[in-house]
């Protein structure tokens, strides 16, 4: 479905992503991980068309996508979930979700997919009218994701949706995910630094550090290896 | 004496509703497009000479003359956008300068085409309507009134159609706003337009108050960007409010002080205020 190949991208003249290919099948689950400056949101937001490569290439269904605009993109059936969230915040939690169906048309499945959302975060549906600044950051990542949804994606890709967040609030995103993962038909991209939270639900990962991917495999497999285990996992 | 006050005030409140309408149109350029449009009073002077240039020059009726002068405007607005912002749109001292040099162009060409001498606009509803401690002209009550309704419309706009709240999501996070499918570029090209033609309209609506000339646009593009300084950057009924406080202090330093101050006091509170609250009245922190 997705394939990233060969893509490098520069801040300026900082390289950010080296040469990384990876690739997303119809219906997977997969997880990239790695630390801080990895480059992992920055290859989110290549993928989304935010950031354009400095070379390299990516296909979305065989098709070309990094010379499209973010909103081209979209209409692909792209959503992205951004790295700490990024809502408007001074617009109602309503509006915000209103806005994740930006580009749709199809009213009766919008109204099902708002009482999917509402039925994954009830908090969501008790504060609709309130402004997404004033929510907590667990609720605004619930709102993000809510959003990301609103779209009904084909492939939905989540930056770091635990940054920042408690413990107990970041299993309560990662029981959503598992739901969504189980009970709707799209494919997820997922990058992660938490590597013990997302490895056991991946069909594959990638571990990705200083711009580069270092390893890949099934979330199995990753998870059994010393490397990993060590600097990801703390065993 | 108080009789006095208030009926100053009300003349400050009517003159203030109209600068808040050409304040209106910065706050929302700068909001959406993180621009600071240096020719939206050009976009006022060309909005005063085209209700000049079709009610008086081509005798039509008022109401069509305004209108018309406010969809041209708009259209100027989107076409000078698209060829002139966008390109260096991220470069702000650029886009500040090339507006700067904009606004002079606009002017020079009003100039040959309409003269450089005064020109004026009779009043299309003469008599006045008597307050408390003296009397006001209708036809400051009616413009005022328009910008009202203007403003409304302004504000039912952005709350509750689909290229409102683009706009307001573009404000927010322009980034995150194009992986949600909004064309940015375009509502950016809109925002502009709409933005030249609420300058456009204050214009129409304070001509048959106020003289046309060429330069008039640099008076009310000053009091806009205090305006919007003042009012907290980006904030609309922060933008509403302060101008209407303007008009007031005008008012009253004009009658009270002298009439020479009339231009100074405003921003003399001006500076006052964002020495003690830098993001203005209705700001947001940060």
């Amino acid at each position: 479905m997705l394939q990233v190949k060969e893509v490098t991208v520069h801040y300026g003249k900082a390289l950010a992503v080296d040469r990384v290919s990876l690739e997303v099948n119809e219906g997977e689950f997969v997880a990239v991980i790695g630390p801080n400056g990895a480059g992992k949101t920055t290859l989110f937001k290549t993928i989304s068309s935010v950031k354009r490569p400095t070379s390299g290439e990516i296909l979305f269904e065989e098709r070309r996508i990094n010379d499209l605009p973010p909103h081209e993109v979209a209409k692909l059936g792209i959503a992205h979930c951004p790295e700490r969230r990024r809502l408007a915040y001074r617009m109602t939690v309503m509006e915000n979700l209103e806005l994740g169906a930006y580009l749709r048309k199809d009213k009766n499945a919008m109204e099902e997919d708002l009482k999917y959302v509402f039925d994954l975060f009830p908090v969501l549906k008790e504060r609709k009218n309130q402004k997404a600044g004033t929510l907590s950051g667990g609720e605004q990542q619930m709102l993000a994701i809510g959003r990301a949804m609103m779209a009904n994606p084909r492939l939905l890709m989540m930056d770091e949706p635990s940054v920042g967040l408690a413990p107990l609030m970041k299993e309560r995103i990662f029981e959503a995910i598992k739901e969504i993962k189980k009970e709707r038909n799209v494919t997820i991209l997922i990058s992660e630094q938490d590597a013990s939270l997302v490895l056991p639900m991946s069909d594959r990962a990638y571990v990705m550090e200083t711009g580069r991917i270092k390893m890949e495999g099934s979330g199995r497999e990753l998870m059994d290896n010393d490397y990993v285990k060590i600097t990801y996992l703390g065993l | 004496m108080i009789e006095t006050l208030l009926s100053l005030t009300i003349n400050g409140v009517l003159i203030g509703g109209l600068y808040a309408l050409a304040a209106l149109g910065l706050t929302i350029v700068l909001g959406v497009m993180r621009v600071i449009n240096v020719s939206h009073g050009a976009f006022y002077t060309l909005g005063a000479y085209f209700t000049f240039l079709f009610s008086i020059m081509l005798g039509m009726n008022y109401i069509t003359s305004f209108l018309l002068s406010a969809l041209i405007v708009f259209a100027i607005g989107v076409v000078y956008e698209r060829i002139l912002i966008k390109p260096i749109r991220k470069e702000e001292l650029n886009v500040l300068i090339l507006t700067f040099a904009g606004a002079f162009v606009i002017e020079e060409i009003v100039k040959f085409t309409f003269g450089p001498r005064y020109r004026n606009i009779p009043p299309y509803l003469s008599g006045t309507v008597d307050i408390p401690g003296g009397s006001v002209d209708i036809q400051r009550v009616l413009s005022f009134a328009i910008a009202i309704g203007i403003v409304a419309m302004l504000f039912i706009i952005l709350k509750f159609t689909k290229i409102g709240k683009a706009m307001r999501m573009v404000a927010e996070d322009e980034e995150v706003a194009g992986t949600l499918g909004i064309n940015v570029d375009r509502v950016q090209m809109f925002s502009f337009g709409f933005g030249a033609m609420l300058a456009a309209s204050a214009a129409a609506l304070l001509s048959p108050i106020y003289l046309l000339y060429p330069s008039m646009g640099w008076d009310p593009l000053l009091k806009a960007f205090a305006i919007v300084i003042f009012g907290g950057m980006g904030s609309i009924p922060g933008t509403v409010f302060t101008g209407i406080i303007f008009g007031v202090a005008e008012v009253l330093t004009g009658y009270y002080i002298s009439p020479t101050w009339k231009t100074v006091v405003p921003f003399l509170l001006l500076i006052l205020i964002i020495s003690i609250k830098p993001t203005g009245l209705f700001g947001e922190e940060e």
